[in-house]
């Protein structure tokens, strides 16, 4: 026994010794490497300046310095980088004149708005480090979508499409269509992509999820047309695909939408029917959105509902639906008929009633107790939650960004002519 | 005890340890393989390659290519000229070119990098309306008339992974699609090179003799480029692709090749081989009979006599060419002619089918109707033709070979001296063109010397 516990006590200092001389040998294996001498001068030229005044790009580089490394620390990658694209699209390189324009729409409808409601910091703290500039879609052609944009970690924005951007001139006007594409295309998902940034920051409800949990559908969104989807309560397609989604889109289409789109999107939701309580709250969100309800010339005071019938392939027969939907959103599809002949159109419609203001069409939509009526509810609850999140979260109007936006853009031409724009041509 | 020198071993063993890692932790081994590290021999490989790109005073020419696996498009020739402030300025004729300068010369001025990756590599990344067209993901097939979105486009690339360089060549490869491109040295101006090689796709391709012979001291096979006209793909060698194939008449499919036209041939995407016999680039002899591969050991030539002894088009016997038989029985047929109807004469003799009703294919007789020789009749024998070896074609006349309508209408003495002379034509001929690429005049001369005549167009 005592043998055994001189052992024991042998070991254990043995043990000990061996702790110290591995700590020992630890460190003086670790330690042997490091520099006896002290850190001197960098041997790199860290004078090379930013931006190299030999290329051809120098003064767009500069110009870039100026309003983004500088003030924002962002880079905008007008180039296409191969390797930090998304290898699941086939993408071509923007077109170099009208990555000039958009990064000066950037600055102008994007950074210049946030800045002037959030202040300096907002950007510098939250805004996207990295811009990637793509100029095709990322089109699928097994789902036949077009990605616009992604968001990767509140790091960095890719923004596709650029060379559908109408390319500047000395001579070039916006008009509102021009304005409608260009929102359409690369500020809506501008808005989007940094809503999501904003989220990932600071998480939104969970209850925006539960307004119609049941309804998200991330595989086959793109085959819900507008009139299902602002039914189910969903602003857009592709907010429909994910709770996520939803709220972004719900923010963007807020900041960017057209009159005429949230309009429609409007009349769709509310045509099934309302709840009590939601007339008040529409007209609310129209005026929100400063949208001129009166304006005679405008189709939401001209316009009629459609009942629809589909075609059924089994029958030959068109059947009922209970849809009724709008003018502009008839479809034009075709399917192939019974008999496998030729094609038909899927759906025949009949005019089901025609409205001369949006006063009459509001009069005529029948207040509604079905729970699973979401529609417009959805959406007006939806809203809230999201308006109610930017202003709690980041002190931020989403209707006052939209005015701005609107004011902007409609002084987007004065804009393009002025001495704040200018286009380096390298040809 | 036992285990005490247990420890003890242990003890020296990891002093040991220490003591080698200690001591050796510092020495740094240098073994001269490289004088420096990947990273800057990329460095330096770029700044090389930067100085070779923007040299030549008159650019680059590039042959580019696009698609991966079966080759669906043809080789491009682009051009390239690079300059030290980051813009390239790239200019083609191209068939894909957009707004309203498809096959139009054109150049556009974009930008491009060479980046550090793995290895050199040339990215234009900027749009180019050149080039961008082979990445863009519209399908090709209505494009540039109409862009419709594909998904994949032509599968073309705009980053490209530096394989070797020269002064006078650079070879690279898509970084996506891997399809091989090559710039050389451009000695001429641009659009000289362009006419040059429009020339020579003139002189070596015809929509009328599609299939190449593709021949070795051991072997032939055949370049085969048939069309689809479904697809918009030009038939001949025009279109820049070809089948390689074992047989011509049961085409056994080896593998699909894109090329470009050169001033002086054709260059294929890749390497490729009959037998042992490499081939990638085709310079057409000096005496036009073949392309040749690099070490001269394959010749490329269109089937020309497939061409003539299955055509319908009419090749035209030139009377001072007819051997004296030959002649005599032309000189029989006019006589007959004249005699039936003395307005009539005999005005020519060809090979080919007559264009009246109940055509036929084989001798064709054209004749005068008036003595002021400005009107004309035709009428046929039927002759079969093959093509018994290389370069030789056999023509069969049989007693009874049926004539066209125009021909029986013909007095029998007509008929009886048309006979004669399908029958005196019957043999086996060895050919030579005057073309061996494109439809061309053809002497026929019997195997005896005794018979011969040429056709032309």
């Amino acid at each position: 026994m005592q043998v055994i516990l001189l052992t024991i006590k042998r070991i254990k200092k043995m043990k000990k010794l061996l702790y110290i001389f591995s700590l020992t040998a630890f460190v003086l294996t670790f330690s042997s490497c490091s520099s006896e001498d002290d850190f001197t001068e960098s041997i790199f030229d860290t004078n090379i300046p930013v931006v190299d005044e030999s290329k051809a790009t120098a003064p767009f580089d500069q110009w870039l310095n100026e309003n983004f490394l500088i003030p924002y620390n962002v880079e905008i990658q007008y180039r296409f980088n191969f390797p930090a694209s998304d290898k699941n699209f086939q993408l071509t390189p923007a077109e170099y004149n009208r990555s000039q324009l958009l990064a000066h729409f950037i600055r102008y409808l994007f950074y210049d708005v946030y800045t002037k409601y959030a202040g300096e910091e907002f950007m510098k703290q939250y805004g996207p480090r990295m811009f990637h500039f793509i100029g095709s879609t990322g089109y699928s052609p097994t789902t036949g979508t077009e990605v616009l944009g992604t968001a990767a970690g509140g790091v960095k924005i890719t923004l596709y499409n650029v060379n559908e951007i109408k390319p500047w001139s000395e001579t070039v006007d916006y008009t509102p269509s021009d304005v409608e594409v260009l929102n359409e295309r690369i500020f809506h998902t501008m808005h989007h992509e940094f809503s999501h940034i904003l989220h990932q920051t600071k998480s939104y409800p969970i209850t925006y999820g539960q307004v119609t949990s049941g309804s998200y559908d991330p595989i086959d969104w793109q085959e819900r047309d507008s009139v299902t989807t602002h039914q189910l309560g969903y602003v857009t397609h592709y907010a429909s695909s994910a709770n996520y989604e939803d709220f972004v889109e719900t923010l963007s289409g807020i900041i960017t939408d057209t009159d005429a789109r949230w309009m429609n999107r409007i009349i769709n939701a509310c045509s099934p029917g309302l709840r009590q309580g939601d007339k008040e709250r529409v007209y609310d969100l129209i005026d929100s959105l400063e949208v001129d309800i009166d304006n005679t010339e405008a189709h939401w005071n001209n316009f009629t509902l459609y009942s629809e019938k589909v075609y059924n392939q089994e029958t030959g027969a068109y059947d009922e639906s209970d849809r009724l939907v709008l003018d502009v959103h008839r479809s034009e599809e075709e399917v192939v008929n019974k008999e496998s002949t030729a094609y038909v159109k899927k759906y025949s419609y009949t005019e089901y009633k025609k409205f001369t203001s949006f006063q009459e069409f509001m009069d005529w939509v029948p207040y509604k107790t079905d729970e699973g009526l979401a529609g417009m509810n959805a959406i007006l609850k939806k809203i809230d939650i999201a308006t109610e999140w930017y202003t709690n979260k980041w002190g931020l109007y989403v209707f006052e960004l939209r005015r701005e936006v609107r004011e902007r853009q409609n002084n987007i031409d004065d804009y393009l002519h002025s001495d704040q724009v200018v286009i380096h041509n390298i040809e | 005890m036992k285990r005490n020198n247990i420890i003890k071993c242990f003890l020296a063993g990891l002093v040991g340890y220490v003591v080698i890692t200690t001591m050796s932790s510092c020495r740094f081994v240098e073994d001269d393989y490289f004088d420096e590290s990947a990273s800057l021999r990329v460095e330096r490989t770029n700044k090389e390659l930067q100085d070779i790109l923007v040299t030549p005073e008159n650019g680059w020419i590039m042959q580019y290519f696009c698609g991966v696996g079966v080759a669906h498009f043809e080789g491009f020739n682009l051009f390239a000229h690079f300059d030290t402030s980051g813009k390239v300025t790239l200019a083609s004729n191209h068939r894909m070119l957009r707004n309203g300068n498809a096959g139009q010369y054109t150049e556009s001025t974009s930008l491009y990098s060479l980046l550090l990756e793995d290895g050199p590599v040339l990215a234009f990344n900027t749009w180019n309306d050149v080039l961008s067209p082979f990445v863009d993901p519209v399908s090709p097939y209505s494009a540039p008339a109409a862009l419709y979105k594909d998904g994949a486009g032509m599968q073309g690339d705009n980053n490209f992974s530096i394989i070797s360089y020269n002064d006078d060549e650079i070879i690279m490869h898509g970084e996506r699609y891997k399809g091989q491109v090559r710039l050389i040295k451009c000695e001429q101006p641009w659009q000289d090179y362009i006419a040059d090689t429009e020339a020579m796709k003139a002189k070596i391709s015809s929509t009328s003799i599609p299939n190449y012979y593709v021949i070795t001291d051991e072997e032939t096979k055949y370049f085969l480029t048939e069309g689809n006209t479904s697809k918009m793909i030009d038939r001949g060698l025009v279109s820049g692709r070809v089948q390689f194939s074992e047989d011509l008449t049961n085409p056994v499919h080896l593998d699909s090749l894109a090329c470009v036209f050169t001033p002086t041939g054709i260059r294929f995407e890749k390497k490729d081989s009959v037998g042992l016999h490499p081939f990638q680039e085709f310079t057409l002899n000096e005496d036009e009979t073949a392309l040749v591969n690099e070490d001269g050991t394959i010749r490329v030539f269109a089937t020309w006599d497939h061409f003539l002894a299955n055509s319908t088009e009419i090749m035209w016997m030139e009377p001072e060419s007819l051997s004296d038989d030959l002649k005599a029985l032309s000189n029989e047929i006019d006589a007959a002619l004249t005699s039936a109807n003395k307005n009539h004469s005999l005005a020519r003799i060809g090979i080919g089918r007559t264009t009246n009703a109940n055509n036929v294919t084989g001798l064709v007789v054209q004749w005068y109707t008036n003595t002021r020789k400005t009107s004309r009749n035709m009428g046929g024998l039927e002759l079969e033709r093959s093509v018994p070896g290389p370069a030789q074609i056999a023509i069969v006349c049989e007693p009874d070979a049926i004539v066209d309508n125009n021909m029986k209408a013909r007095h029998e003495n007509v008929i009886s001296a048309v006979r004669a002379f399908g029958a005196a034509l019957a043999g086996t001929y060895d050919v030579t063109p005057e073309s061996y690429f494109v439809p061309s005049s053809a002497t026929y001369t019997s195997a005896d010397g005794s018979k011969h005549f040429t056709v032309a167009p």
